[in-house]
Order: C-alpha cells, then structure tokens, then sequence
C-alpha cells in the first residue's frame, strides 16, 4: 500500500511554486505600466522552469513577485509555494522564506554583491543572518560551498571589484544557495559573462540543483543555452505566457508564432548572410506600456488576420501541459 | 596583392595597472594584423582579450603603446591634428551600447549631421540630403528624426549610431559588438542591415564579437584572440571548417548549440583556472591548453602559416 502511495506521488509530483493568474502594474506618475498581464504557471519538485523572454516581457516583474519583492503593484492573482499562500505573510515570515528557502541569483553578479565586503564575508553574513549558527562554523560553511563552486586559493578573500565576472557570478550562485533553498530563482545569470564561461555557469547550477535537490527557476533569453537545462520552458511577451510546455516539444514543435520567429532568428552555423540568410522579426519589441486591443504579437506576426488585432487570444490546450495563447496555432516550424 | 586598407605592426598596448600604476597589464600584445579592402573581418575572444583595446588603437581613438599603424599605407602615426582629423573620415565606429553612445540632449537628425558638420561635408542642403539617405539605408522613417535616443527602442538607437557611422562615406566600418545589447528578435535585423549596407556601400568590415554565429553569419575572415594575442587568423570556411589552435576548437565546441533534446554535459564546461601567472614565458592558452608540452611553457609560438591561407601561433603545427 505504501508502495502504491509512493508511485502515485512520484507519477503526481508536488508543484512547489504555482503561480496562479498574477498580474502586476507599475504606477508611475506619468503612465500605468501593466508589466505582467495575467500568468499562470508551476514547478514541480526537483524540475527546471526556463522562463523566457525580450526586455520587457514582464519575466524579472515575475521573479519579485515570487521573492515578495512587490506588494501593492501586485493587482490580482495567487501565489503558492508549498502549497502555502504567500499573499497573507508578514515581513517577518517572509524574511524566513526570501534567502532561506527562495534563493536567488542576480543578472549582474558583481552589482549585486556588497563592494565592502568581501566573497567569504557575503557568505557569512548571509549564513549567520538565517541560521543560529556560529561566525566560526559559518565560516567553515563558506568555505566549503565556495569550494564547491570552485573559488578558493585565496580568492574567497576579494573584494567583488578584484574578480572576474565569472568568478563574481560562481559567488553569486553560492550565496544563492547556502541556506540550502528549495527553490532557486536565476534572472539572467549568464547574460553578463561570456560564452565561454556561461557553459561553466549553467553546469554548476546544474550540478548545485543536483546535489542540493532544487527546483530552479531560470529566468533567460538565450534559447541555445536553455535548451540544454530546462525540463520546461514558458514563453512570455508583453506581460503574457504565450506559449508553455515541456522543453523538448516548444523547441522541436513550436506552436506560437512567437516562439517560432524567435527559434528562426538566430543564426547557426548553418547560416550565412549572402547564402542562408535568418529571417529577422520585423519591428521592434513593445514595451510594457504599450497597450493592444489584440494579440501583442500580432503586428510583427507574419501569420495574424483581423481577428488577432480585434481581442486578446485565450489561453488553449494543445496537449497535457501544453498551453500556446493564439488562435492560429501552428506547429512546427 | 593589394595594399592593405588596415595593416598593424607589433601594436601593442598597456595599461597601468595596481597601486599607484605599479603593474601594468599588456592588453594588445604584438598584434599583427591585416586587412584587404573589401573583406569582412571577425575578431572573436572571450571578454579582456584586447579585442576593443585592439580596435580603439587601430582607430586611434586610444594611443598604442608601441608599433604600428597603416590606413591604407599610410603609418598613423605620421599624422597629428587636422590631418588625422581627415583621415578619420575613412574610417567610423558603430559601438557596442547603443544608448551609451548617443548623446541623449541631441535629436535623431543632429546627432546624424554632427559628423557631417564637424567635417564639414557639403552644403547645408547636401547635408540634408544626405541625412535622408541614410535615414532610408538604415530603414527608420522619418519621423524618428527629431526624436530623442530615449524615445527610441535599442534597435533604433543602434540604427542611428550605424546611420552616423556612414554619414561620411568611410571606407572601413569597426562595429564592435553592434548586436550583443540588442534583443535576440532585432539582432537578426542589425546583422541583415550590415550585410546589406556592405554590399551597397562597398565597405570594408571589421566586427567584433564573442559570438562565433555573428561572425560566421558576415565574414569572409576570421581572427581570434586571446589575451591581448592573435592565435589564429584564417578564411572563415577553412576556420569554421577546421580550426587548428587548441582555444579555437574550444571556442567552437563550447559555443551553445539550440538542441530540443539537449542535456547538458559536464565535459564542455570545464574548470577555470581563474588566477593566471602574471607574467607567461611561453604561449598565453598554455595553462589551459589540453594538448600543451614542453616548448609551449617556454616560447612564444609565432604566428605561422599552417595550411594555405590558414595561420595559427601553436607548436602543435
């Protein structure tokens, strides 16, 4: 019987984030800016989220929201994490979950470490800040999770303007999880370093989330890189998901218009500009004051009609866990 | 064989370094480089290589610290003030931050004529015309005109500051990551419109770039650099085809390739070793080289041609 209980969790596994039609507006004095417009979505226990989208999509409004970083500028919608509502929780209960059991990994690693302090300082304060723990073992703590992701020989006492960005953002990454989160919240943590060294990045939170038995949600807009450490990608542009599903059909059968331009823009190997040219998205990117009456995407889409333009297309099923929002899906590529 | 448009001889550049200036760091070291008018040439290298060091100096926009510049035979060096001013006509930067490099008090159209006016190019009314040109080449409407940059999208500011890279003619157009701040939808859009303004213009390109799809997408050569050297200069065909020093298949291999069933492995993402002995005897990749032995850790290998048309500095060849 146990057993059977077992399977059925194992085949039905927990989502630890949900998040549930939120929606978020910046109100600036000038103009309301709705950064996000009404996104669903969850990660299970031990899974990859890559949430992915242009400037402006609303992905990085998302990530605050799940650290309780916005309060009034969240208009509507639901947040769990563990099954808990995070709306009702006060500053104190969130201090124990934000950094403890929510981890996060900044874009710019070096701007997000303190400049007076230096890498085995940041790992101290931040373990002595959540855990009833000595400086002494604290420190031990650090160094050993700075091994782990490869900064020692010394270098664990620079100062952030001493060390690379690669270096910086390994830093960035231990400090995400030394008080072992459930989940880690990545926005961009390659965009700043180069290819080389993204390959490095993306290996460690792949080996960190391993080891240390985490959910990941990685907010990017490379789709090479996150094709190799997602389980699932949702598509976000102009404050929607317009596409969501497991990794492997969005980016061998993209139903989106959207997600198709996207994976046809960038150039390979296999394209060159006098014989294989990329088909670039016209137009430019909105911004998230924008408003459409329609579908966001439709003026730069080479497959929208009138009715595209006239109201905001519903979210359809296409399979399982497939969501595309557009009412000429197609797919493939 | 033609003269050169841009040739460099042992350029180097060092900039001061540590307390007080006490060290100094080698950015660009004994850089030879070459490039024939018409071609379009791809500089690659990870971040700190001397790529934009090289650049600057091959411009003067940043005084090399030792050897040699020629624009078209001409040494660089030779030429100071009004002279030098001249010859900046010939040859124009597109740089990498977008907004960063247009003054955000300008319009669209001042920003596009300053050049013209600085250079005093034409009448004011060939000026305008010209304006319009180049309005229409880059593909923004007129109505972006008297905009401000901060009215425009990135894509639009970079089309500007290509827009006034071109306002005098030059012969030789640096874009120095022109698409790495630019949203991966409108990238496509900057790469398509360089390649087609090159072919109008009859420009001759160098594009600089951590991106090795970039480069594969517009050059006809490549060359890379890695700490401040050149390790391997080639026809993009052959090095795309067959690179012969052990950083360039790195590169190659490392560079992230859009699989649907993708899983990451551990083997393309080794150990970095971050802390690099200050100064290098031997060859600068040595310390990370898989395939390194005993020459390397005490010689410099020379640039060396290694199959036709095909140059790599390793004593592998």
């Amino acid at each position: 019987m146990a057993q059977t209980l077992d399977q059925r969790n194992e085949s039905h596994p927990r989502p630890i984030l949900e998040v549930k039609n939120l929606s978020v507006t910046y109100n600036p004095a000038t103009e309301l800016i709705r950064a996000v417009r009404g996104v669903s979505f969850q990660i299970q226990e031990g899974e990859t989220l890559a949430l992915v989208g242009e400037t402006g999509s609303g992905k990085s409004t998302v990530a605050l929201a799940v650290l309780g970083l916005l309060d009034h500028q969240i208009q509507s919608g639901e947040i769990l994490f563990r099954n808990r509502g995070m709306q009702s929780l006060t500053e104190r209960d969130w201090r124990r979950i934000r950094g403890r059991q929510i981890g996060m990994v900044f874009q710019d690693a070096r701007s997000a470490l303190n400049p007076v302090l230096t890498i085995l300082g940041h790992m101290i304060e931040t373990l002595v800040a959540h855990n009833a723990i000595r400086k002494k073992d604290a420190r031990t703590k650090a160094m050993d999770l700075l091994r782990e992701v490869g900064i020692g020989n010394g270098q664990e006492k620079l100062y952030p303007f001493e060390l690379s960005g690669g270096t910086c953002q390994r830093a960035g990454i231990a400090l995400g999880i030394c008080n072992e989160p459930r989940l880690l919240i990545a926005d961009e943590p390659t965009s700043s370093i180069d290819t080389a060294l993204q390959a490095q990045i993306l290996d460690l939170l792949q080996s960190m989330k391993q080891r240390h038995n985490l959910s990941l949600l990685l907010i990017s807009h490379d789709l090479p890189l996150i094709s190799h450490v997602s389980d699932r990608i949702a598509v976000m542009y102009h404050g929607r998901v317009v596409e969501s599903g497991l990794k492997e059909e969005v980016l061998a059968a993209p139903a989106h218009p959207y997600t198709q331009a996207l994976l046809q823009c960038q150039p390979t190997l296999q394209h060159r500009h006098d014989t294989n040219p990329v088909a670039a998205i016209p137009g430019a990117v909105p911004s998230a004051g924008q408003e459409f009456p329609g579908c966001a995407f439709a003026p730069r889409c080479s497959r929208s009609g009138p009715p595209c333009l006239e109201s905001v297309p519903a979210a359809r099923r296409l399979s399982a866990n497939r969501w595309v929002e557009c009412i000429r899906p197609g797919v493939g590529i | 064989m033609k003269t050169p448009l841009l040739k460099t001889e042992r350029l180097c550049k060092e900039f001061p370094a540590g307390i007080g200036g006490t060290r100094k760091i080698r950015a660009v070291d004994s850089v030879d480089l070459s490039v024939a008018p018409g071609e379009s040439r791809g500089i690659v290298g990870e971040s700190g290589s001397g790529k934009t060091t090289l650049a600057r100096c091959c411009l003067k926009l940043v005084e090399s610290s030792s050897g040699s510049v020629y624009f078209d035979g001409q040494d660089l060096a030779t030429l100071g003030g009004a002279k030098l001013r001249e010859k900046r006509r010939e040859f124009q930067m597109v740089f990498q931050d977008p907004y960063g490099s247009l003054n955000p008090a300008m319009s669209v159209e001042n920003i596009i004529l300053e050049p013209m006016q600085v250079h005093r190019y034409g009448s004011r009314e060939e000026q305008r015309q010209r304006l319009r040109e180049l309005l229409d080449a880059v593909s923004l409407d007129e109505s972006t005109a008297r905009k401000k940059p901060g009215e425009l999208s990135g894509g639009q500011q970079q089309r500007v500051g290509i827009a006034r890279a071109l306002a005098l003619k030059p012969r030789l157009l640096v874009a120095d990551e022109p698409v790495s701040a630019l949203d991966v939808s409108v990238q496509a859009q900057i790469l398509n419109l360089l390649s087609g303004l090159k072919g109008r213009h009859s420009l001759t390109l160098i594009l600089i770039s951590h991106s090795l799809y970039a480069i594969h997408y517009l050059c006809t050569h490549v060359s890379v650099m890695y700490r401040g050297r050149i390790v391997e200069e080639a026809p993009a065909a052959a090095f795309f085809e067959n690179p012969k020093h052990p950083y360039s298949r790195e590169l190659l291999e490392r560079s992230p390739v859009l699989d649907p069933a993708g899983r990451f492995h551990a083997s393309i993402a080794k150990q970095d070793s971050e802390s690099y002995p200050a100064a290098l005897s031997g060859c600068v990749f040595q310390p990370k080289c898989p395939r390194s032995f005993a020459p390397c850790r005490e010689q410099i290998p020379p640039l060396k041609e290694v199959a036709p048309g095909q140059k790599a500095a390793c004593f592998l060849y």
